[in-house]
Protein backbone atom coordinates (compact mmCIF):
# COMPACT_ATOMS: atom_id res chain seq x y z
CA UNK A 1 0.00 0.00 0.00
CA UNK A 2 1.05 3.09 -1.13
CA UNK A 3 2.31 6.12 1.62
CA UNK A 4 0.14 8.76 2.38
CA UNK A 5 1.60 11.92 1.12
CA UNK A 6 -0.71 14.04 2.98
CA UNK A 7 -3.68 13.81 5.16
CA UNK A 8 -5.82 17.04 6.34
CA UNK A 9 -8.17 16.02 9.10
CA UNK A 10 -11.09 18.15 9.73
CA UNK A 11 -9.17 21.28 8.54
CA UNK A 12 -10.82 24.87 9.51
CA UNK A 13 -9.98 28.26 8.44
CA UNK A 14 -11.56 31.37 8.56
CA UNK A 15 -9.23 34.97 7.42
CA UNK A 16 -9.10 37.84 10.22
CA UNK A 17 -12.23 39.21 8.83
CA UNK A 18 -14.66 37.02 9.31
CA UNK A 19 -14.53 35.32 5.76
CA UNK A 20 -15.01 31.82 6.76
CA UNK A 21 -12.89 30.02 4.07
CA UNK A 22 -13.11 25.80 5.02
CA UNK A 23 -14.78 24.63 7.28
CA UNK A 24 -13.98 20.70 8.70
CA UNK A 25 -12.28 19.44 5.10
CA UNK A 26 -10.89 16.38 5.25
CA UNK A 27 -8.73 14.80 2.35
CA UNK A 28 -6.02 12.39 2.10
CA UNK A 29 -3.42 12.35 -1.17
CA UNK A 30 -1.41 9.21 -1.49
CA UNK A 31 1.93 9.46 -2.79
CA UNK A 32 2.40 9.63 -6.45
CA UNK A 33 -1.21 10.63 -6.97
CA UNK A 34 -1.98 13.75 -9.36
CA UNK A 35 -5.35 15.60 -8.00
CA UNK A 36 -6.98 18.61 -9.49
CA UNK A 37 -8.49 20.60 -6.85
CA UNK A 38 -11.88 21.90 -9.05
CA UNK A 39 -13.82 24.55 -8.04
CA UNK A 40 -15.16 28.51 -8.39
CA UNK A 41 -13.47 31.78 -7.89
CA UNK A 42 -13.35 32.16 -4.39
CA UNK A 43 -14.52 28.42 -3.25
CA UNK A 44 -11.39 28.52 -1.10
CA UNK A 45 -8.55 26.51 -3.18
CA UNK A 46 -5.68 28.93 -2.72
CA UNK A 47 -6.85 28.91 1.09
CA UNK A 48 -6.97 25.11 1.12
CA UNK A 49 -3.41 24.73 -0.74
CA UNK A 50 -1.66 27.67 1.22
CA UNK A 51 -3.00 25.41 4.79
CA UNK A 52 -1.77 21.92 2.89
CA UNK A 53 1.74 23.72 2.44
CA UNK A 54 1.67 24.69 6.02
CA UNK A 55 1.98 28.08 4.88
CA UNK A 56 -1.39 29.09 7.24
CA UNK A 57 -2.12 27.86 10.51
CA UNK A 58 -5.69 26.19 10.71
CA UNK A 59 -8.67 27.31 13.22
CA UNK A 60 -8.82 23.58 13.86
CA UNK A 61 -7.65 20.67 12.21
CA UNK A 62 -4.34 19.63 11.43
CA UNK A 63 -2.60 18.59 7.96
CA UNK A 64 0.34 15.02 8.07
CA UNK A 65 3.21 14.62 5.59
CA UNK A 66 4.39 11.89 4.32
CA UNK A 67 2.96 9.87 7.75
CA UNK A 68 6.23 11.55 9.12
CA UNK A 69 4.47 13.45 12.02
CA UNK A 70 7.05 16.26 11.06
CA UNK A 71 5.66 19.93 10.41
CA UNK A 72 5.65 21.47 6.90
CA UNK A 73 8.12 23.71 8.10
CA UNK A 74 11.04 20.55 8.54
CA UNK A 75 10.27 19.08 5.20
CA UNK A 76 10.62 22.27 3.04
CA UNK A 77 12.96 20.14 0.72
CA UNK A 78 10.12 17.68 -0.10
CA UNK A 79 6.87 20.07 -0.01
CA UNK A 80 6.91 22.88 -2.88
CA UNK A 81 4.11 25.25 -3.30
CA UNK A 82 3.82 27.54 -5.78
CA UNK A 83 1.15 30.59 -4.79
CA UNK A 84 -1.14 31.70 -7.44
CA UNK A 85 0.40 34.96 -8.12
CA UNK A 86 3.64 34.07 -9.33
CA UNK A 87 5.36 37.85 -8.21
CA UNK A 88 4.75 36.65 -4.94
CA UNK A 89 6.91 33.74 -5.52
CA UNK A 90 9.84 35.79 -7.30
CA UNK A 91 11.13 37.85 -4.77
CA UNK A 92 14.72 38.29 -5.57
CA UNK A 93 16.77 40.26 -7.51
CA UNK A 94 17.45 38.39 -10.33
CA UNK A 95 15.64 35.01 -12.35
CA UNK A 96 19.00 33.17 -10.96
CA UNK A 97 19.30 33.86 -7.87
CA UNK A 98 15.56 33.05 -7.80
CA UNK A 99 15.91 29.82 -8.74
CA UNK A 100 19.17 29.47 -6.86
CA UNK A 101 17.23 30.47 -3.71
CA UNK A 102 15.39 27.45 -2.46
CA UNK A 103 18.60 25.09 -3.18
CA UNK A 104 20.63 27.61 -1.12
CA UNK A 105 18.13 27.83 1.56
CA UNK A 106 18.47 24.00 1.73
CA UNK A 107 22.16 24.12 1.61
CA UNK A 108 22.35 22.47 -1.37
CA UNK A 109 26.09 22.63 -2.92
CA UNK A 110 26.67 25.03 -5.41
CA UNK A 111 27.63 23.07 -8.08
CA UNK A 112 24.65 20.89 -8.28
CA UNK A 113 22.42 23.68 -7.29
CA UNK A 114 23.80 25.28 -10.72
CA UNK A 115 23.34 22.25 -12.49
CA UNK A 116 19.91 22.47 -11.37
CA UNK A 117 19.48 26.26 -12.57
CA UNK A 118 21.26 25.14 -15.76
CA UNK A 119 18.62 22.23 -16.53
CA UNK A 120 15.63 24.15 -15.42
CA UNK A 121 16.38 26.97 -17.59
CA UNK A 122 16.26 24.74 -20.76
CA UNK A 123 13.34 22.84 -19.67
CA UNK A 124 11.10 25.99 -19.07
CA UNK A 125 12.56 28.55 -22.02
CA UNK A 126 13.90 30.56 -19.38
CA UNK A 127 17.82 30.84 -20.84
CA UNK A 128 17.50 34.03 -22.10
CA UNK A 129 15.53 35.73 -18.71
CA UNK A 130 18.10 34.40 -16.57
CA UNK A 131 19.59 37.91 -15.34
CA UNK A 132 16.41 39.89 -15.65
CA UNK A 133 14.58 41.18 -12.76
CA UNK A 134 11.32 38.64 -12.00
CA UNK A 135 9.43 41.64 -12.39
CA UNK A 136 10.07 42.61 -15.68
CA UNK A 137 8.97 39.46 -17.24
CA UNK A 138 5.66 39.32 -18.99
CA UNK A 139 2.97 36.96 -16.60
CA UNK A 140 3.43 33.86 -18.48
CA UNK A 141 7.27 33.93 -17.65
CA UNK A 142 6.70 34.96 -14.65
CA UNK A 143 4.75 31.96 -14.08
CA UNK A 144 7.08 29.50 -15.49
CA UNK A 145 10.14 30.95 -13.26
CA UNK A 146 7.77 30.71 -10.46
CA UNK A 147 7.00 26.86 -11.40
CA UNK A 148 11.08 26.31 -11.90
CA UNK A 149 11.76 27.74 -8.86
CA UNK A 150 9.49 25.06 -6.80
CA UNK A 151 10.97 22.44 -8.81
CA UNK A 152 14.12 23.50 -7.97
CA UNK A 153 14.31 21.61 -4.56
CA UNK A 154 12.70 18.48 -6.28
CA UNK A 155 10.05 18.01 -3.74
CA UNK A 156 8.11 15.13 -3.57
CA UNK A 157 4.79 16.84 -3.10
CA UNK A 158 4.18 19.99 -5.22
CA UNK A 159 1.17 21.93 -4.62
CA UNK A 160 0.41 24.37 -7.42
CA UNK A 161 -1.81 27.59 -7.30
CA UNK A 162 -3.53 27.77 -11.36
CA UNK A 163 -0.52 26.69 -13.06
CA UNK A 164 -1.02 27.90 -16.40
CA UNK A 165 -2.94 30.90 -15.99
CA UNK A 166 -1.86 33.51 -18.46
CA UNK A 167 0.64 30.97 -20.21
CA UNK A 168 0.30 30.91 -23.84
CA UNK A 169 -0.33 27.16 -25.66
CA UNK A 170 2.93 26.22 -26.44
CA UNK A 171 4.63 27.31 -23.33
CA UNK A 172 1.91 25.34 -21.64
CA UNK A 173 2.72 22.19 -23.49
CA UNK A 174 6.67 22.46 -21.90
CA UNK A 175 4.84 22.79 -18.11
CA UNK A 176 2.41 20.55 -18.90
CA UNK A 177 5.05 18.05 -20.08
CA UNK A 178 7.23 19.48 -17.04
CA UNK A 179 4.78 17.92 -14.61
CA UNK A 180 4.24 14.77 -16.50
CA UNK A 181 7.98 13.88 -16.21
CA UNK A 182 8.01 14.99 -12.25
CA UNK A 183 4.88 12.52 -11.80
CA UNK A 184 6.18 9.41 -13.75
CA UNK A 185 9.08 9.97 -11.43
CA UNK A 186 6.60 9.52 -8.37
CA UNK A 187 6.10 12.81 -7.12
CA UNK A 188 2.88 13.86 -5.80
CA UNK A 189 0.95 16.69 -7.49
CA UNK A 190 -2.06 18.68 -6.48
CA UNK A 191 -3.65 21.28 -8.87
CA UNK A 192 -5.74 24.12 -8.25
CA UNK A 193 -8.15 25.78 -11.52
CA UNK A 194 -11.64 26.95 -12.35
CA UNK A 195 -11.11 25.45 -15.66
CA UNK A 196 -12.27 21.84 -15.79
CA UNK A 197 -10.66 21.60 -19.45
CA UNK A 198 -7.61 21.86 -17.40
CA UNK A 199 -8.39 18.66 -15.05
CA UNK A 200 -8.14 15.77 -17.38
CA UNK A 201 -4.29 17.12 -18.58
CA UNK A 202 -2.97 17.59 -15.57
CA UNK A 203 -4.71 14.86 -13.06
CA UNK A 204 -6.49 11.15 -12.25
CA UNK A 205 -8.70 11.75 -9.39
CA UNK A 206 -10.41 15.59 -8.86
CA UNK A 207 -11.65 17.04 -5.64
CA UNK A 208 -14.82 19.53 -6.14
CA UNK A 209 -15.16 22.68 -4.07
CA UNK A 210 -18.51 24.26 -3.62
CA UNK A 211 -18.34 28.42 -3.56
CA UNK A 212 -18.84 27.49 0.96
CA UNK A 213 -15.43 25.48 0.57
CA UNK A 214 -16.72 22.07 1.37
CA UNK A 215 -16.00 19.64 -0.93
CA UNK A 216 -18.88 18.60 -2.83
CA UNK A 217 -17.44 15.71 -4.85
CA UNK A 218 -14.03 13.39 -4.89
CA UNK A 219 -13.26 10.77 -7.51
CA UNK A 220 -11.89 9.49 -10.60
CA UNK A 221 -11.40 12.51 -13.18
CA UNK A 222 -14.30 11.04 -15.94
CA UNK A 223 -16.81 10.32 -12.96
CA UNK A 224 -16.48 13.74 -11.88
CA UNK A 225 -16.42 15.57 -15.10
CA UNK A 226 -19.30 14.03 -16.73
CA UNK A 227 -21.36 14.82 -14.01
CA UNK A 228 -22.50 18.36 -15.86
CA UNK A 229 -25.01 18.93 -13.14
CA UNK A 230 -23.04 19.05 -10.76
CA UNK A 231 -20.35 20.93 -12.00
CA UNK A 232 -23.00 23.52 -13.39
CA UNK A 233 -24.15 23.35 -9.59
CA UNK A 234 -21.15 24.85 -8.11
CA UNK A 235 -20.39 27.41 -10.75
CA UNK A 236 -17.95 25.48 -13.24
CA UNK A 237 -18.24 24.95 -16.73
CA UNK A 238 -18.24 21.12 -17.65
CA UNK A 239 -15.15 20.54 -20.05
CA UNK A 240 -16.26 21.83 -23.55
CA UNK A 241 -16.22 18.65 -25.37
CA UNK A 242 -17.92 16.73 -22.35
CA UNK A 243 -20.67 19.55 -23.01
CA UNK A 244 -20.62 18.77 -26.62
CA UNK A 245 -20.89 15.47 -26.80
CA UNK A 246 -23.72 15.60 -23.86
CA UNK A 247 -25.54 18.09 -26.38
CA UNK A 248 -25.27 15.93 -29.39
CA UNK A 249 -26.77 12.91 -27.11
CA UNK A 250 -23.92 10.93 -27.45
CA UNK A 251 -22.65 8.64 -24.91
CA UNK A 252 -19.55 8.57 -22.95
CA UNK A 253 -18.09 11.57 -23.62
CA UNK A 254 -13.96 11.76 -24.65
CA UNK A 255 -12.05 14.00 -22.02
CA UNK A 256 -9.27 15.13 -24.17
CA UNK A 257 -8.85 16.04 -27.67
CA UNK A 258 -6.82 12.91 -28.72
CA UNK A 259 -9.72 10.63 -27.27
CA UNK A 260 -12.36 12.92 -29.11
CA UNK A 261 -10.56 12.35 -32.93
CA UNK A 262 -10.45 8.84 -31.98
CA UNK A 263 -14.76 9.27 -30.73
CA UNK A 264 -15.81 11.15 -34.30
CA UNK A 265 -13.50 8.68 -36.36
CA UNK A 266 -15.62 5.76 -34.86
CA UNK A 267 -18.91 7.52 -35.15
CA UNK A 268 -17.59 8.22 -39.07
CA UNK A 269 -17.37 4.73 -39.64
CA UNK A 270 -20.51 3.50 -39.15
CA UNK B 1 -0.70 62.75 -17.30
CA UNK B 2 -1.96 65.79 -17.06
CA UNK B 3 0.12 68.79 -16.03
CA UNK B 4 -1.97 68.89 -12.58
CA UNK B 5 -1.65 65.60 -11.08
CA UNK B 6 0.78 66.26 -8.48
CA UNK B 7 -0.49 62.67 -6.82
CA UNK B 8 0.58 60.51 -9.51
CA UNK B 9 3.51 61.87 -10.59
CA UNK B 10 5.18 62.44 -7.14
CA UNK B 11 4.14 58.41 -6.14
CA UNK B 12 5.79 57.66 -9.90
CA UNK B 13 8.54 59.37 -9.29
CA UNK B 14 9.34 58.46 -5.57
CA UNK B 15 8.61 54.78 -7.01
CA UNK B 16 10.91 55.10 -10.02
CA UNK B 17 13.44 56.77 -7.34
CA UNK B 18 13.37 54.81 -4.54
CA UNK B 19 13.19 51.29 -7.16
CA UNK B 20 16.85 52.80 -8.86
CA UNK B 21 18.05 53.28 -4.94
CA UNK B 22 17.54 49.86 -3.88
CA UNK B 23 17.95 47.71 -6.98
CA UNK B 24 19.64 49.02 -9.35
CA UNK B 25 21.95 46.30 -10.05
CA UNK B 26 22.82 48.01 -13.48
CA UNK B 27 25.12 49.70 -11.74
CA UNK B 28 26.48 47.09 -9.26
CA UNK B 29 27.40 45.10 -12.66
CA UNK B 30 29.07 48.22 -14.35
CA UNK B 31 32.81 47.61 -14.88
CA UNK B 32 34.17 50.39 -12.34
CA UNK B 33 36.52 50.12 -9.99
CA UNK B 34 34.50 49.94 -6.68
CA UNK B 35 32.49 47.22 -8.19
CA UNK B 36 35.84 44.94 -8.55
CA UNK B 37 36.74 45.48 -5.38
CA UNK B 38 36.26 42.41 -3.07
CA UNK B 39 32.90 43.05 -1.05
CA UNK B 40 34.69 41.95 2.32
CA UNK B 41 37.31 44.97 1.29
CA UNK B 42 35.09 47.29 0.48
CA UNK B 43 32.14 47.07 3.35
CA UNK B 44 35.72 47.23 5.55
CA UNK B 45 36.87 50.28 4.12
CA UNK B 46 33.57 51.87 3.93
CA UNK B 47 32.95 51.56 7.53
CA UNK B 48 36.34 52.48 8.80
CA UNK B 49 35.88 55.60 6.39
CA UNK B 50 33.08 56.18 8.07
CA UNK B 51 34.20 55.89 11.57
CA UNK B 52 36.75 58.11 10.68
CA UNK B 53 34.80 60.85 9.78
CA UNK B 54 32.50 60.86 12.41
CA UNK B 55 34.23 61.86 15.49
CA UNK B 56 35.38 65.15 13.49
CA UNK B 57 33.84 68.66 14.85
CA UNK B 58 35.48 70.94 11.66
CA UNK B 59 33.90 70.81 9.07
CA UNK B 60 36.77 70.61 6.95
CA UNK B 61 37.24 66.96 7.02
CA UNK B 62 33.92 65.61 6.57
CA UNK B 63 33.60 67.79 3.57
CA UNK B 64 37.02 66.48 1.93
CA UNK B 65 35.20 63.05 2.75
CA UNK B 66 32.26 63.48 1.12
CA UNK B 67 34.77 65.34 -1.87
CA UNK B 68 36.54 62.01 -1.71
CA UNK B 69 33.51 59.75 -2.11
CA UNK B 70 32.32 61.97 -5.07
CA UNK B 71 35.55 60.66 -6.59
CA UNK B 72 34.99 57.49 -6.40
CA UNK B 73 31.64 57.63 -7.89
CA UNK B 74 32.99 58.79 -10.60
CA UNK B 75 35.71 55.98 -11.04
CA UNK B 76 32.59 53.81 -10.14
CA UNK B 77 30.67 55.25 -12.88
CA UNK B 78 27.96 55.69 -9.96
CA UNK B 79 25.19 57.58 -11.35
CA UNK B 80 25.94 61.65 -10.16
CA UNK B 81 22.32 62.70 -10.46
CA UNK B 82 21.08 60.11 -8.24
CA UNK B 83 23.53 59.33 -5.76
CA UNK B 84 23.43 63.45 -5.54
CA UNK B 85 19.60 63.02 -4.64
CA UNK B 86 20.62 60.35 -2.44
CA UNK B 87 23.17 62.12 -0.35
CA UNK B 88 21.75 65.21 -0.67
CA UNK B 89 18.07 64.36 1.34
CA UNK B 90 19.54 62.81 4.11
CA UNK B 91 21.93 65.93 4.49
CA UNK B 92 19.10 68.47 4.05
CA UNK B 93 16.95 66.84 6.81
CA UNK B 94 19.87 66.91 9.06
CA UNK B 95 20.48 70.87 8.18
CA UNK B 96 16.55 71.18 9.31
CA UNK B 97 17.41 69.77 12.59
CA UNK B 98 20.42 70.81 13.54
CA UNK B 99 19.91 74.50 12.24
CA UNK B 100 18.47 76.14 15.08
CA UNK B 101 21.80 75.67 17.07
CA UNK B 102 23.10 78.14 14.30
CA UNK B 103 21.82 80.85 16.60
CA UNK B 104 21.55 78.88 19.76
CA UNK B 105 25.08 77.90 19.99
CA UNK B 106 26.90 81.35 21.66
CA UNK B 107 30.06 83.10 20.22
CA UNK B 108 31.10 85.14 18.30
CA UNK B 109 28.36 86.68 16.42
CA UNK B 110 28.80 86.04 12.51
CA UNK B 111 25.54 87.78 10.75
CA UNK B 112 22.63 88.88 13.02
CA UNK B 113 21.81 85.86 15.46
CA UNK B 114 24.24 83.47 13.76
CA UNK B 115 27.29 82.49 15.49
CA UNK B 116 30.26 81.40 14.31
CA UNK B 117 30.28 78.54 16.54
CA UNK B 118 26.44 77.93 15.64
CA UNK B 119 27.13 77.80 11.81
CA UNK B 120 30.57 75.30 12.03
CA UNK B 121 28.41 73.31 14.24
CA UNK B 122 25.71 73.20 12.00
CA UNK B 123 27.55 73.02 9.25
CA UNK B 124 29.63 69.60 10.34
CA UNK B 125 27.38 68.06 11.31
CA UNK B 126 25.26 68.24 7.92
CA UNK B 127 28.76 67.06 6.41
CA UNK B 128 29.30 64.49 8.19
CA UNK B 129 25.63 63.08 7.33
CA UNK B 130 26.38 63.65 4.06
CA UNK B 131 29.77 61.82 3.87
CA UNK B 132 28.71 58.65 5.65
CA UNK B 133 25.34 58.36 3.44
CA UNK B 134 27.24 58.94 0.52
CA UNK B 135 29.53 56.20 1.80
CA UNK B 136 26.92 53.79 2.55
CA UNK B 137 25.50 55.07 -1.06
CA UNK B 138 28.14 53.73 -2.69
CA UNK B 139 28.83 50.76 -0.98
CA UNK B 140 25.12 50.15 -1.90
CA UNK B 141 24.93 51.12 -5.31
CA UNK B 142 28.33 49.19 -6.17
CA UNK B 143 27.60 45.84 -4.84
CA UNK B 144 24.73 43.05 -5.49
CA UNK B 145 22.61 43.06 -2.42
CA UNK B 146 23.26 38.85 -1.89
CA UNK B 147 26.78 39.67 -2.06
CA UNK B 148 27.07 42.18 0.70
CA UNK B 149 24.89 39.48 2.78
CA UNK B 150 27.85 36.78 2.03
CA UNK B 151 30.15 39.22 3.01
CA UNK B 152 28.58 39.83 6.59
CA UNK B 153 28.02 36.17 7.11
CA UNK B 154 31.81 36.28 6.11
CA UNK B 155 32.61 38.40 9.11
CA UNK B 156 29.96 36.36 11.62
CA UNK B 157 27.77 39.15 11.62
CA UNK B 158 24.98 37.37 13.81
CA UNK B 159 22.99 35.52 11.56
CA UNK B 160 20.06 37.42 13.31
CA UNK B 161 20.89 40.74 11.84
CA UNK B 162 21.51 39.48 8.97
CA UNK B 163 18.17 37.93 8.39
CA UNK B 164 16.48 41.02 9.34
CA UNK B 165 18.51 43.18 6.83
CA UNK B 166 17.56 40.48 4.38
CA UNK B 167 13.88 40.70 5.51
CA UNK B 168 13.50 44.54 5.49
CA UNK B 169 15.47 44.90 2.28
CA UNK B 170 12.75 42.42 0.19
CA UNK B 171 9.84 43.73 1.32
CA UNK B 172 10.80 47.60 0.52
CA UNK B 173 11.03 46.27 -3.11
CA UNK B 174 8.03 44.69 -2.54
CA UNK B 175 6.37 47.95 -0.81
CA UNK B 176 8.00 50.02 -3.78
CA UNK B 177 6.78 47.67 -6.21
CA UNK B 178 2.75 47.86 -4.96
CA UNK B 179 3.14 51.10 -5.44
CA UNK B 180 4.00 51.67 -8.54
CA UNK B 181 1.12 49.12 -9.75
CA UNK B 182 -1.14 51.03 -7.91
CA UNK B 183 0.02 54.17 -9.65
CA UNK B 184 -0.23 52.46 -13.09
CA UNK B 185 -3.56 51.01 -12.17
CA UNK B 186 -4.50 54.52 -11.08
CA UNK B 187 -3.33 56.32 -14.22
CA UNK B 188 -4.77 53.93 -16.62
CA UNK B 189 -8.41 54.50 -14.94
CA UNK B 190 -8.44 57.78 -15.19
CA UNK B 191 -10.69 59.20 -18.21
CA UNK B 192 -9.98 62.90 -17.45
CA UNK B 193 -7.54 65.16 -15.93
CA UNK B 194 -8.31 65.69 -11.91
CA UNK B 195 -8.16 69.08 -10.51
CA UNK B 196 -5.69 69.77 -7.58
CA UNK B 197 -7.96 69.42 -5.15
CA UNK B 198 -9.38 66.10 -6.49
CA UNK B 199 -5.98 64.95 -6.37
CA UNK B 200 -5.15 65.59 -2.99
CA UNK B 201 -8.35 64.44 -1.77
CA UNK B 202 -7.60 60.76 -3.81
CA UNK B 203 -4.07 60.96 -2.20
CA UNK B 204 -5.16 59.68 1.21
CA UNK B 205 -6.86 57.29 -0.05
CA UNK B 206 -4.42 56.24 -2.39
CA UNK B 207 -2.22 55.46 0.42
CA UNK B 208 -4.27 54.16 2.20
CA UNK B 209 -4.95 51.20 -0.07
CA UNK B 210 -1.23 51.21 -0.80
CA UNK B 211 -0.21 50.54 2.95
CA UNK B 212 -2.71 47.86 3.20
CA UNK B 213 -1.70 46.41 0.30
CA UNK B 214 1.51 46.56 0.64
CA UNK B 215 0.93 44.68 4.10
CA UNK B 216 -0.86 41.71 2.59
CA UNK B 217 1.74 41.37 0.09
CA UNK B 218 4.33 41.41 2.43
CA UNK B 219 2.32 38.47 3.95
CA UNK B 220 2.21 36.60 0.90
CA UNK B 221 5.58 37.18 0.11
CA UNK B 222 6.79 35.69 3.68
CA UNK B 223 4.97 32.92 2.94
CA UNK B 224 6.69 32.28 -0.31
CA UNK B 225 10.13 32.70 1.58
CA UNK B 226 8.74 29.81 4.14
CA UNK B 227 7.76 27.52 1.73
CA UNK B 228 11.31 27.67 -0.18
CA UNK B 229 13.17 26.67 2.82
CA UNK B 230 12.96 30.20 4.60
CA UNK B 231 14.24 33.81 5.09
CA UNK B 232 17.57 33.68 5.79
CA UNK B 233 18.48 35.08 2.22
CA UNK B 234 21.07 32.72 1.95
CA UNK B 235 23.07 32.55 -1.02
CA UNK B 236 25.78 31.38 -3.72
CA UNK B 237 28.58 33.91 -3.41
CA UNK B 238 30.26 34.72 -6.34
CA UNK B 239 34.03 33.73 -6.37
CA UNK B 240 36.18 36.43 -7.30
CA UNK B 241 40.39 36.83 -6.60
CA UNK B 242 41.53 39.52 -4.67
CA UNK B 243 43.40 42.12 -7.30
CA UNK B 244 45.12 45.36 -7.72
CA UNK B 245 41.96 47.15 -7.84
CA UNK B 246 41.70 45.81 -4.17
CA UNK B 247 44.67 47.29 -3.19
CA UNK B 248 44.31 50.34 -4.54
CA UNK B 249 40.92 50.98 -2.58
CA UNK B 250 42.34 49.14 0.31
CA UNK B 251 45.24 52.13 0.03
CA UNK B 252 42.79 54.64 -0.04
CA UNK B 253 41.22 53.74 3.08
CA UNK B 254 44.43 53.79 4.77
CA UNK B 255 45.39 56.89 3.47
CA UNK B 256 42.34 58.68 4.63
CA UNK B 257 42.38 56.88 7.59
CA UNK B 258 45.82 57.68 8.68
CA UNK B 259 45.14 61.21 7.54
CA UNK B 260 42.24 61.55 9.73
CA UNK B 261 44.07 59.97 12.69
CA UNK B 262 46.92 62.10 12.14
CA UNK B 263 44.47 65.66 11.65
CA UNK B 264 46.33 68.08 14.31
N1 LIG C 1 -6.53 37.82 2.85
C1 LIG C 1 -7.87 37.61 2.85
N2 LIG C 1 -8.66 38.24 3.74
C2 LIG C 1 -9.99 38.03 3.75
N3 LIG C 1 -10.64 37.21 2.91
C3 LIG C 1 -9.92 36.55 1.99
C4 LIG C 1 -8.50 36.71 1.91
N4 LIG C 1 -8.03 35.95 0.91
C5 LIG C 1 -9.12 35.32 0.39
N5 LIG C 1 -10.25 35.68 1.04
C6 LIG C 1 -11.61 35.18 0.80
O1 LIG C 1 -11.63 33.78 1.09
C7 LIG C 1 -12.40 33.11 0.12
C8 LIG C 1 -11.56 32.03 -0.56
O2 LIG C 1 -10.54 32.67 -1.30
P1 LIG C 1 -9.49 31.86 -2.19
O3 LIG C 1 -8.95 30.74 -1.38
O4 LIG C 1 -8.53 32.82 -2.74
O5 LIG C 1 -10.44 31.28 -3.33
P2 LIG C 1 -10.06 30.63 -4.75
O6 LIG C 1 -8.60 30.40 -4.78
O7 LIG C 1 -10.84 29.36 -4.78
O8 LIG C 1 -10.52 31.56 -5.81
C9 LIG C 1 -12.95 34.16 -0.82
O9 LIG C 1 -14.25 34.47 -0.41
C10 LIG C 1 -12.02 35.33 -0.63
O10 LIG C 1 -12.71 36.54 -0.84
MG1 LIG D 1 -7.19 31.12 -6.00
Amino acid sequence: MAVNALTARDLSFGYPDGTAALDGLDLTIEAGERVAILGPNGAGKSTLLSLLAGLREPAGGEVSYFETGKSADDLRDRIAHCPQAPVDYLFNATVREDLEYGPAQLGIDRREAEERVDALAAEFALEGLLDKPPFRLSGGEQRRAALAAALSVEPDLLLLDEPVADVDAGHRETVLDALDRRTEAGMTLVVSTPDADLVPQVAHRVVVLDRAGSIVRDGPVRDVLTDGDLLRDVGVSPPQLVEAFQRAELDNPPLTVTDAVERLRDLDDC
Amino acid sequence: MSPVDPVGRSAGTLTDQARGLLRDERVATRSGWLQAVHPIVKLLGIVALIAVTVPFDTPGPPAAMLGLTIGLAVLSRVPLATHALRTGVPMAVSLVIVAPQAVLLPGAPLLGPVTVPGISYAATFTLRVGASVSLLGLLLSTTRFASLLGALRTLRVPQTAVALLAITYRHLLVVFEELSRLVLARRSRRVRSATLRESWLEAGSLLGTFLLGALDRGERVGRAARSRGGTAGRGYPRQRAVGLRDAAFAFVVFATVAAGVLWP
